[in-house]
């Protein structure tokens, strides 16, 4: 059986049967599109297990041999817990999305498109194909959050108001179109890099990365393709100073494009700079790393701090995640065992987590109807289940012990100390502090103190469905938080093969 | 039943006990239920304790691989039973478990759902506890660690819709997390360093292996996070304010759980510190000066529960100090004593404040007519604190003293404590328990039942008699001890005893004097300028600065980014006018290119 195909294409089946579904029927949407997410779920668990058994998955089909493109899906340990990762933002998603109410049909096609792309990155070994699947990840963005979007404007506040207003700041066209392009942009960037090292060799080109692995590239060759792919994957990564549309993408999408974007999307990038720009390129890669890790730690202070100042609470969550992103990019950059480990934990850790509190700022935004958290108060009375899940999502995020959140920033805080740039680590401790105090401020401020609820008038716990996602995701969190080994020893075995690439270059 | 499952139950069984109040929610919403398994988890924990009690001769260590990183076992977790854990899990196991009852009879009032969540917190933090308290590696003791502070924040947040509450709370969770930054790079640092987690791999090679360059590093970062739990001047900022959580939390957390593991960590790693003579010192006058500035605050305080919260922050001072200046047998002794004292006190007041509902001494008074067992149980704590043989809390403060005969200004600070600590002990003992009752309430208290008297009764008989226990206790963790007639031991009884006196002159049944020095000096004294220091840096330093980065990022960053969309477009509307649709402009520029390649081709090639 063509496991990871099925993993793979599964949800582009669904969408296909969703389009020829009546348009009505509610139901059976959401149930073929569950149904989809939970094949990739399980089978992503299977593929998990096989990688484990050292048995991993391959498939191979010859496409156009003449330009050197095949089909060929490798399921490696990065892969699988990503692949995991990805099973189970979506299943989460497809649950949270539960109460779409216009065109939902459409929605839903649009949600497992979006899959489809992001499995595919995650496993497919060819880069023209990986490209495909990235475009394909990206692009149904621009009408998800474009027509499901948050549809009120945030007028935009401060001194330099008027200028955004010239901009047209504030609405979910904006933000669509500004996430759109500026991945764009990254993308274009990307397919340089890739088309630089297909053609390297003389005759066909060559995309099989394990084959491009092999090759030596030349240093100045690498010196220049290493930035493109880094700052090509960065943005969508949200790497400094290319992360600006994460805080209005995030905050305009929708509760299951939200969950999706920041829990998967954003890993795509970190996937591309690690598993391609540093695999591939380990030369320019060692060259640029003091510049990748800098940028990095300032991504993890830096978002930490603007999550301080923001009152809006999608805000608040999408800045976080620029600080965590941070963090992946410094791990990757201290090409060390415990780094690398590190960096590939917390796309699984932050994905998690962020996936969870974007379906809780969703809930809460949909009782409501306001997402500015100094209005908010008292709310853990009438929502009690939402307020201890936040606190969960939070601890995660903070990085406390027993959550998986702690497990990816001490690895990566070990990295960054043995590596070549012991001060890196200093910004990174410090933004998990600053994490703290925004994560709890927030927490405070909307769910305890004195209930404002005659403002708020339809409070109310998650109900029934809701709880499948909010469930989900927890037990997530505390189970790898506790029981790292099952996402860490496959990762572990990865890293073990590709870091010599990189580490066999450093003087000894 | 082995060893090793005793062990294993120890802090297993208020897991599970927090796992199923806190999970099934028809047992959480009914209080009465939780409370039954939650104490009966506890109860069958320290029995548990008890029996290993009896075996502290046997040394075990479990463990599990729990990081694979590089294709070995970065860290382990699992558990280490020997003589410095034994005693310190019977005292929690102690404590906790009269808590739990107490809170049974203090919370009768409250509902059910609340009660359902307290008593799953509750059950956590012990399972946090002895968790941290059987930790075999510095990891995994940062864990619990961790843990335990969040216990706290929920505890001292249980009346959350209080703001002052929430406050405090997180108030608490920043500091402790605060020094826990440090404790985190300790970790690191202690990776490079000796390559390993665990502490008997770490005393091995500090022993057996190559001599280190930093010693004084580690255990440099290590106090960052014992002196923010352990709340150590400057970071002891939370302790006063987390009295916003019940009186039977403030219990927990002053004598077995939160306080008491900061000072359990300095006993477990005492011989990185031992090993470095300079943290040695420092820690050393960093426990003495606390112990005599929270002292001081302890004087003038007119909140029962904030003089007993200074109070604990300057006996924790003491027992620091203490190990600072090398004597670990006397630090974890006093932490001992002080842990049935300080509960006994904590409970008792809450006793009070039970019945006349109010923390402030001012509207009490009077109070020993009513109360009289809350009154003698308030009584033996103030005297067992106070240091006067031959109760508990004498042996292990005349040990504290003994061990910093060497340190003459740590000596010093370490008898003006001496002083104080019986003077505000008697001064609020004697303002709510003797003299006129001074509010309506007071006028006709009532005797808490026998679910709130019970636990204090043993904890009271506890604080009698411990000292007793100081030669067995020795034993155990295999220091030696020597108690002996000194003139120093001897000048602690007179102050002890001077302290008490003064507090009878100034304070006593005939008098009706609150505060015994002038107002402008109290509020010099209540208002040390540590606290508005953190509000300071707080607010005009580090959000601040916050509030720059993110202008700069929506204006600067990203108004640079709208700027290149906006000039794209602009662009675009510009380049767009060139198609005007009319043939005539279209067969004009064919000319003037033709015009220009004609040009090109005559002169430029």
């Amino acid at each position: 059986m063509p496991i990871l195909t099925l993993i793979v294409f599964s949800p582009l089946l669904a969408a296909v049967v969703l389009m020829v579904l009546p348009e009505r029927s509610r139901i059976s949407i959401r149930v073929t599109s569950l149904f989809a997410a939970a094949v990739s779920l399980a089978l992503s668990i299977v593929a998990l297990t096989r990688f484990l058994d050292g048995n991993p998955l391959r498939e191979t089909l010859p496409l156009i041999p003449k330009l050197g493109i095949s089909y060929s899906l490798y399921c490696d340990g990065w892969s699988s817990v990503l692949l995991l990762l990805t099973g189970i933002i979506l299943f989460a998603g497809c649950w949270a999305s539960w109460t779409v109410a216009k065109r939902d049909r459409e929605f839903y096609v649009l949600l497992l498109v979006l899959s489809t792309g992001v499995f595919g990155v995650f496993v497919c070994l060819d880069l023209f194909l990986l490209f495909l699947f990235y475009e394909i990840a990206v692009l149904p963005m621009y009408l998800l959050i474009g027509i499901w979007g948050s549809s009120k404007r945030i007028p935009p506040k401060g001194p330099l108001a008027f200028a955004m207003r010239i901009f047209d700041v504030g609405g979910r066209e904006y933000a669509a179109m500004k996430l759109t392009l500026m991945l764009l942009g990254g993308s274009a960037l990307i397919l340089v890099g890739i088309l630089a090292m297909a053609n390297q060799g003389a005759g066909t080109p060559e995309f099989n990365m394990e084959a491009l692995a092999r090759v030596h590239f030349p240093r100045e060759l690498q010196m220049w393709a290493f930035p493109l792919l880094w700052i090509g994957f960065g943005s969508l990564a949200g790497v400094w100073p290319f992360h600006t549309w994460s805080p209005d993408g995030h905050a305009s999408a929708p509760t299951a494009v939200s969950m999706l974007h920041a829990g998967v999307l954003m890993k795509l990038g970190a996937f591309g700079v690690i598993r391609i720009g540093m695999v591939l390129l380990p030369e320019g890669a060692q060259a640029w790393a003091p510049w990748v890790g800098g940028i990095a730690a300032l991504n993890v202070i830096y978002g930490a701090l603007s999550a301080m100042a923001q009152t809006d609470l999608k805000y608040v969550i999408a800045y976080s995640s620029v600080s965590h992103m941070g963090v992946v990019l410094l791990g990757a950059a201290t090409m060390t065992t415990n780094g690398w480990n590190g960096a590939v934990f917390q796309m699984f850790a932050h994905g998690v987590m962020t996936g969870m509190f974007f379906a809780l700022v969703g809930l809460v935004y949909e009782r409501a109807h306001s997402r500015d958290i100094p209005s908010m108060g008292g709310f853990g009375k009438m929502m009690p289940g939402v307020a201890v899940c936040f606190t969960l999502a939070g601890l995660s995020s903070l990085g406390l012990p027993g959550t998986a959140g702690f497990v990816a920033e001490f690895l990566v805080f070990l990295g960054a100390w043995e590596s070549n740039h012991a001060a890196w680590m200093v910004p990174a401790v410090l933004g998990a502090f600053f994490t703290a105090v925004y994560v709890l401020r927030a927490t405070r401020m909307i769910f305890w103190g004195p209930s404002k609820a005659e403002n708020f008038p339809h409070l109310s716990d998650a109900r029934g469905v809701e709880w499948v996602a909010l469930l989900l995701l927890g037990a997530m969190i505390v189970l790898f938080g506790v029981w790292p080994a099952l996402a860490l020893h496959p990762i572990d075995i990865t890293t073990m093969s590709f870091l010599p690439r990189i580490t066999g270059l450093l003087p000894h | 039943m082995n060893l090793h499952s005793l062990a294993l139950a120890i802090p297993l069984l208020p897991l599970a006990a927090a796992a199923i109040v806190g999970l099934v929610r028809p047992i959480g919403r009914r209080g009465g239920l939780a409370a039954t398994i939650s104490i009966a988890a506890a109860a069958a924990s320290l029995g548990c304790a008890l029996l290993l009690l009896s075996h502290t001769a046997e040394r075990f260590v479990l463990k599990l691989p729990w990081l694979p990183v590089g294709g070995r076992t970065l860290a382990e977790v699992g558990l280490r039973f020997d003589g410095i854990s034994a005693p310190m899990l019977v005292v929690v196991g102690t404590v906790a478990l009269m808590v739990q009852i107490y809170s049974v009879g203090y919370l009768s009032d409250e509902a059910s759902g609340p009660r359902g969540r307290y008593f799953t917190w509750q059950s956590l933090f012990l399972f946090a506890m002895q968790g941290f308290v059987l930790s075999p590696n510095l990891l995994q003791l940062f864990s619990f660690y961790e843990l335990i502070g969040l216990c706290s924040y929920l505890l001292i947040g249980y009346y959350w819709e209080k703001p002052s509450a929430g406050r405090a709370a997180v108030k608490a969770f920043w500091i402790t997390k605060l020094g826990d930054v440090g404790f985190l790079i300790g970790l690191l640092v202690c990776w490079t360093q000796y390559k390993s987690f665990d502490l008997a791999a770490i005393e091995h090679a500090m022993t057996a292996g190559p001599a280190q360059a930093n010693t004084w590093l580690l255990p440099a970062l290590l106090f960052c996070g014992v002196a923010s739990k352990s709340a150590q001047f400057p970071l002891h900022v939370w302790l006063p304010d987390a009295m916003e959580g019940p009186t039977p939390v403030s219990a927990l957390l002053h004598a077995a759980t939160m306080v008491a593991a900061g000072v359990y960590l300095l006993v477990s790693t005492s011989f990185l510190f031992a090993a470095s003579p300079v943290m040695g010192e420092v820690v050393m006058y960093v426990g003495a000066f606390t112990a005599v500035f929270a002292a001081l605050q302890g004087c003038v305080q007119n909140d029962i529960k904030r003089v007993l919260a200074y109070s604990t922050c300057s006996q924790l001072g003491l027992m620091v100090a203490a190990i600072g200046a090398g004597s670990v047998a006397a630090g974890y002794f006093h932490l001992v004593t002080h842990a049935f004292f300080k509960s006994l006190l904590f409970l008792a007041a809450g006793s009070a404040i039970h019945a006349v509902h109010t923390n402030d001494l001012r509207e009490m008074g009077g109070l020993g007519r009513g109360m009289r067992w809350t009154g003698v149980f308030f009584g033996v704590g103030m005297l067992a604190l106070a240091g006067i043989p031959p109760l508990s809390g004498f042996f292990s403060k005349e040990l504290i003293l003994a061990s910093l005969e060497e340190h003459p200004v740590a000596l010093v600070l370490g008898l003006a404590t001496t002083i104080m600590t019986p003077y505000y002990m008697g001064r609020a003992f004697l303002l709510a328990f003797s003299g006129k009752p001074r509010s309506a309430a007071a006028e006709h208290p009532h005797e808490s039942g026998w679910l709130m008297r019970g636990p204090m009764l043993l904890l009271c008989s506890l604080a009698l008699i411990m000292g007793v226990f100081l030669w067995s206790f020795a034993d155990t963790i295999h220091e030696p001890v020597h108690l002996e007639v000194t003139s120093i031991g001897l000048l602690g009884i007179a102050l002890a005893l001077a302290g008490l006196g003064l507090a009878w002159v100034f304070h006593g049944p005939r008098k009706t004097v609150i505060d015994a020095l002038p107002k402008s000096l109290l509020e010099a004294a209540r208002s040390s300028g540590v606290d508005a220091l953190y509000v300071f840096g707080w607010r005009h330093v580090v959000f601040v600065f916050a509030a720059t980065v993110s202008f700069f990022d929506r204006y600067i960053v990203d108004g640079l980014m709208n700027l290149i969309g906006w000039a794209g477009d602009r662009a675009g509307d510009a380049l767009r006018r060139v198609q005007t649709g009319r043939a005539q402009d279209y067969v004009l520029a064919l000319f003037l290119g033709l015009l220009a390649l004609v040009a090109w081709g005559v002169w430029g090639g």
